[in-house]
């Protein structure tokens, strides 16, 4: 009985055996001119169409451009019908994998979007989703300041495992599929510091975000800047920018999101709108999974069981999000999700230490 | 079928006065002292600071690095060596945003960089971001280096926020190591990844970044490239920056310049494993050939021959493995072999009865370029490597660190040299190359 688990939830393949793909050759592609490529990347996402656009061979897939369409006749510009390949791939090959995310999200995008809305993709390619009801507000009356969210990021991945060796020693492998999500915290910032003073009737509390960091809105463009001096006549704001100071409306200055550079600031504002930044910062403890308070005090502790905590919330975002959009088809192929978390066991007990 | 494997306990140890281990760091060298201590004594230092009602802070400050508080014995129990402490440069209100213009500054300068033993300067300022290039961090840190002398920047929101006895010690050790003293080294040799067939590991933390015209923006300006050379023991050997226009080519010859540098200067006969890791920017194709065709060329002619990994450390895997006891905190060393070339590494963890705050992040750690098979690999010397160089971080004392320090100093050296160069114009070539001024 293993005690340890991973965030990888196993997809089964419950039907088919292959998927048919249109596959261009790499040599095809490079013949392409750099805006020709950049316009054939634009059409495949234009036409939603799952690609897997490979530079260089990769676990037995030669380089080229594999397009996932159930499409039998279908046109791909730059390319004649001689150019594009029909081919059959394991629905848990590594091109496959591309083809689920984009199945996921289509999925979730088309059956859930009275719950989530897609973000967008991260540096490495994942896709994030923000649930639509916030899980805290804060101040509590007048003005919304703060709003926290849950956001969902999902991967899907390829693992190829070693299953055991042939007669000559060399590896079997079996490919499998696997989704990853994990849940984030999202802090957005529903006011600027105008509308915070308009409400809270104070300008004299924004002395105390001298030399602090503000978010500020420039021709529609946000940049980071350092609060130097605040006009409550005129209700403007001289920043610091990377290239220069700026006077700016106190309308266009934003908080960054992250409440404890503000302490001060926040204190002050809340006191007036019946609003503790105690519970704020405590409410941030716990969604941070850092910190919870301590029982009839107002004091916090460092959370002892952050991971337990937080795989319970992992898991009860997955029943609520991921269950209901599978199983999956595409052509022949039908994936399902498995119900759990794959459980790890301890491999065997490998100690090298030297200079002891 | 994932399987898991945890690293002995001991590899978390680290090596403190007269060879005595310790897990926590603070705790080592309160117990046993640095590893190698100042060849000089007293360490003066001179404090720099606005005046701007902080002076009864710096008082303190000072209070607790030369006396100590409940927590920290004071520098000289701790590090061996009397400090001296010279006359203050208070600066004028004005003067803050460009300290340069100081009169009293210039003067204690023009004294200090007579003097063979240099001090350090101590300097507060107000907590500028750090990508406000005209920041007076940039400006002092620059010019003062300029003049051979190194600095420690504190900030005024820092000393106010957190507990004082906590931001001296972290402080303590950056200017001990800055003096060239060394805090600790790794209890146990990273080993070596080829089979035991090379005596000597170097670990080379590398890698170049694109460094963007604006915080957050994707238009970039500049590549800035590093080289941290570090021993098998955790011995910082070498630390090199470059900075180049944004053009792929210029960066190449620099980076390929750096690769040389960097084993030229450990000095290794016949048979030699080098872990490369490999931060920053995506390694293109390139970038690979290239690196490739410098160790070959090192080969050859050096009639030495390497063993080299390149690894890609991913710092921000989707990642997460929970226990079913300790609070689902996974222990420290826990990796897992995701295929054959990735590895998931918790470098933070579990580890008798200790436990970071919040839920631990996983490193992802992928072998990009090996010239050995792949299965000739000894995948747990790679997860050694990064482990236990993780508990080199010299800028703080406590137990939990992350990343390791190729990665976490890299992006560091990367951000400081781009920033120094266009402050005042200095050039990472005239950078102290054996002791880290970035720290």
């Amino acid at each position: 009985m293993s005690t340890t688990l991973i965030n990888a939830i196993e997809i089964d393949v419950i039907k088919g055996e292959h998927i048919v793909t249109h596959y261009v050759n790499i040599d095809t592609i490079n013949k392409l001119r750099s805006e020709e490529k950049r316009e054939l990347k634009t059409w495949l996402k234009r036409e939603k169409l799952p690609y897997y656009w490979a530079t260089r061979e990769y676990l037995e897939h030669v380089a080229g451009l594999y397009i996932f369409s159930s499409d039998e006749d279908l046109e791909i510009p730059y390319f004649t019908k001689e150019q594009i390949n029909k081919i059959k791939l394991s629905p848990t090959s590594y091109p496959a994998k591309f083809l689920l995310k984009m199945l996921i999200d289509r999925e979730l995008q088309e059956r859930l979007k009275d719950k989530i809305e897609k973000i967008g993709e991260d540096m490495q390619g994942n896709n994030i989703y923000r649930f639509k009801k916030p899980l805290y507000s804060w101040p509590s009356s007048k003005v919304t300041i703060y709003e926290f969210y849950r956001r969902l990021f999902l991967r899907v991945e390829h693992v190829r495992h070693i299953v055991g060796y042939g007669h000559i020693g060399e590896p079997l492998y079996v490919d499998k599929l696997y989704l990853l999500p994990t849940i984030r915290l999202q802090i957005a910032i529903k006011a600027s510091l105008g509308e915070i003073i308009r409400q809270v009737n104070g300008h004299n509390v924004l002395s105390l975000l001298h030399y602090r960091r503000v978010l500020v809105s420039i021709e529609g463009q946000r940049r980071v800047g350092l609060l130097i001096d605040v006009d409550s006549k005129e209700n403007s704001a001289m920043v610091q920018l990377a290239d220069g100071e700026v006077k700016l409306p106190l309308s266009d200055v934003y908080l960054q999101t992250n409440p404890t550079w503000y302490g001060e600031f926040l204190r002050e504002v809340g006191k007036r709108c019946d609003s503790s930044y105690d519970e704020l910062i405590s409410k941030l403890g716990l969604l941070t999974y850092r910190f919870e308070p301590i029982p009839e005090t107002k004091k916090r502790r460092k959370m002892y069981d952050a991971p337990a905590k937080y795989l319970e919330d992992l898991k009860a975002a997955i029943k609520e999000i991921l269950t209901d959009i599978f199983p999956i088809k595409f052509q022949e192929v039908e994936y399902d999700l498995l119900k759990d978390f794959t459980q790890i066991t301890k491999g065997e007990y490998h100690v090298q230490v030297s200079g002891a | 079928m994932f399987k898991y494997r945890v690293l002995d306990e001991q590899l978390f140890s680290l090596r403190f006065g007269g060879n005595n281990p310790h897990l926590i760091p603070r705790y080592g060298l309160i117990h046993h002292g640095p590893f190698k201590q100042l060849k000089y004594s007293p360490l003066p230092l001179r404090f720099i600071y606005p005046n701007v009602q902080i002076d009864n802070l710096i008082e303190r400050l000072k209070e607790i690095l030369t006396k100590g508080s409940a927590d920290f014995p004071g520098f000289k129990k701790i590090y061996k060596s009397d400090l001296e402490i010279l006359e203050d440069i208070i600066i004028k209100k004005e003067e803050i945003s460009n300290p340069l213009r100081s009169e009293k500054l210039r003067k204690a300068l023009e004294e200090d960089v007579k003097l063979d033993i240099k001090p350090i300067y101590v300097v507060t300022i107000p907590p500028y971001p750090r990508w406000f290039r005209k920041s007076p961090y940039y400006l002092l840190k620059a010019h003062l280096l300029k003049h051979g002398i190194m600095s420690q920047m504190v900030k005024t929101d820092t000393m106010a926020t957190k507990p004082l006895r906590e931001v001296v010690f972290n402080m303590a050790n950056a200017i001990f190591a800055k003096a060239g003293g060394e805090p600790w080294r790794l209890w146990s040799k990273v080993f070596s990844f080829s089979g035991g067939a090379s005596e000597k590991v170097a670990i080379i933390g590398m890698g170049l970044s694109r460094i963007p015209k604006e915080p957050g923006h994707r238009e970039y300006d500049r590549y800035a490239g590093f080289t941290v050379l570090y021993s098998d023991e955790g011995q910082l050997l070498y630390v090199k920056t470059f900075v180049t226009k944004y053009d792929r080519q210029s960066a190449l010859k620099e980076l390929k310049k750096a690769v040389i540098r960097a084993i030229d200067k450990f000095s290794a006969y016949n048979e030699l494993d080098i872990i490369i890791h490999y931060a920053g920017k995506e390694l293109g194709r390139l970038e690979e050939e290239e690196l490739i065709k410098t160790i070959e060329e090192l080969e050859r002619t050096r009639q030495l021959k390497i063993h080299y990994i390149v690894l890609r450390i991913v710092e921000n895997p989707l990642y997460r493995v929970f226990s079913i006891s300790e609070g689902g905190y996974p222990p420290a060393g826990l990796y897992v072999q995701l295929g054959e070339r990735l590895i998931l590494t918790y470098t933070v963890g579990y580890l008798r009865g200790m436990s970071p705050i919040g839920v631990p992040t996983p490193l992802l750690l992928s072998i990009r370029l090996s010239n050995l098979p792949i299965h000739n690999i000894d995948i747990e010397a790679l997860v050694s490597s990064v482990c236990e160089l993780a508990r080199l971080n010299w800028r703080g004392t406590n137990f939990f660190n992350r990343e390791p320090v190729t990665v976490k100093y890299s992006r560091l050296l990367a951000y400081l040299s781009a920033s120094l160069k266009e402050a005042e114009d200095l050039d990472p070539e005239d950078l102290p190359e054996e002791r880290p001024w970035f720290l």
